[in-house]
Order: C-alpha cells, then sequence, then structure tokens
C-alpha cells in the first residue's frame, strides 16, 4: 500500500510538507523537556499523547 | 492497492529537484509569516517570529558543519534559547515568544512520521532506526536548551 509513494521519494515532500502542521515534534520536545527536569507524570502523558498522535497520523498516511 | 491507486493511476515520479541556496531567505520569510498565523501571533510580533526562525536555522547550519548530525539540533537549540533568554531580560515579555516558533522549526516530527511508514511497510530495521534518530535529535534539542538556561538565567527560569 504505502511503497506507491515510499519507492518514490518525489511523494514524500508534498506529504511531509503538508503533515508538518500535524506533527506532535513541539510537544515530543516538551514532553522530553519535562521528563528532563523531573516532571515525571506530564512528561509520560505528554509522551503518550505524542505516541498515539504518530499512530493516528500515519494510519491516515497509509490510508491514502 | 491503495485508495489512492484506485482514484488516479501512481507513476514513477523523475528525480526530486533541489531549490537553489537563496531560496532560504524568501522561505525563511514565508514560514515566519506561516508561524504568525500557526501561533495566532500578534503582526507586531512578526518581526521577532522571523528572528527566532533564522536564529533557529542559522545555527542548524552552523552545528551541522560540526560533522555529527545530533550537532545541527543541538547548535540550533543552544542558539535560539539563548537568544530568547537574552530578549526576554532585554525587552520582550517571555522567552516564549522567540522559543516556540524557532523550535518548531528544529522538531523532528518528520523523522517520526518516516520511522512509523518504514516499519509499517516491512522495513522494521530502518524504521526503529529513524525512530531512534527522532528521539536523540529531540534529546539533544533539549540538552541545547537546558544549557541555553544554565547560561543566561532569567525571571522564567531562575
Amino acid at each position: 500500500m504505502a511503497d506507491a509513494y515510499l519507492g518514490s521519494f518525489v511523494h514524500w515532500i508534498p506529504l511531509a510538507s503538508g503533515m508538518v502542521i500535524l506533527l506532535p515534534g513541539l510537544s515530543l520536545v516538551d514532553s522530553i523537556e519535562e521528563l528532563a527536569n523531573g516532571h515525571l507524570a506530564s512528561g509520560g502523558a505528554r509522551m503518550a499523547g505524542v505516541g498515539v498522535a504518530f499512530l493516528a497520523l500515519i494510519f491516515g498516511v497509509l490510508l491514502a | 492497492m491503495s485508495v489512492a491507486e484506485l482514484l488516479v493511476s501512481v507513476g514513477k515520479p523523475d528525480e526530486a529537484i533541489a531549490f537553489p541556496r537563496w531560496m532560504m531567505l524568501p522561505a525563511l520569510v514565508l514560514v515566519s509569516l506561516g508561524s504568525i498565523f500557526r501561533f495566532q501571533a500578534r503582526l507586531a510580533d512578526g518581526p521577532w517570529i522571523l528572528l527566532a526562525s533564522a536564529v533557529a536555522l542559522a545555527g542548524t547550519k552552523l552545528g551541522a558543519r560540526l560533522g555529527n548530525p545530533l550537532m545541527g539540533p543541538f547548535v540550533g537549540a543552544l542558539l535560539l534559547g539563548l537568544a530568547a533568554n537574552l530578549f526576554a531580560r532585554l525587552r520582550v515579555p517571555t522567552p516564549q515568544l522567540l522559543l516556540v516558533p524557532g523550535l518548531a522549526l528544529l522538531v523532528p516530527g518528520s523523522f517520526g512520521l518516516r520511522s512509523l511508514n518504514s516499519m509499517l511497510s516491512g522495513e522494521s530495521t530502518a524504521g526503529i532506526d529513524q525512530g531512534f534518530q527522532m528521539f536523540m535529535m529531540a534529546i539533544a534539542l533539549v540538552a541545547g536548551l537546558l544549557f541555553s538556561n544554565a547560561l543566561v538565567k532569567t525571571e522564567a527560569n531562575s
């Protein structure tokens, strides 16, 4: 399914550029910063949220 | 067979053509304009967002020259955090005004997407590799921020 664009790099570029808005990258950095500062509960919860957001996004990508 | 293949025939495209280097400057202006909308900033804060984007991008390019691929995010976050904390001491009300739009350029979100994409299409080792790379980049960013907080004290982080 995904190799329609995985084999070629060009399909990846518009996909990634549109997806950049939705990706939880800032939350990932936030969660690691919270964990590093010792706020374990909020950091762990935020990291779990990041993981779920990634899984949800990749499901949509695979579907298309 | 994907939904897209049912609708249109997906052919093998040609090679991607990279933009010339000077496109960085208009792209920087565009990305800071986009950041104003994305983070719903005031239009008056546009110059600060442009400055943050420029510092983050320049730091990444500078760090990437140091050899280690993790030095790019580290130096970018370090310079960005230093700039944000210094300007928070001088005039900008809070360091977040520079930190958030600058950090949004540095975060390794696309690596996570690529990692899961690889894993789900059967290339587990490449996926694990890219996922680990994403975490290492995030940790490099956080290390840069922590160093910058240690170097310049503000009311927020003291």
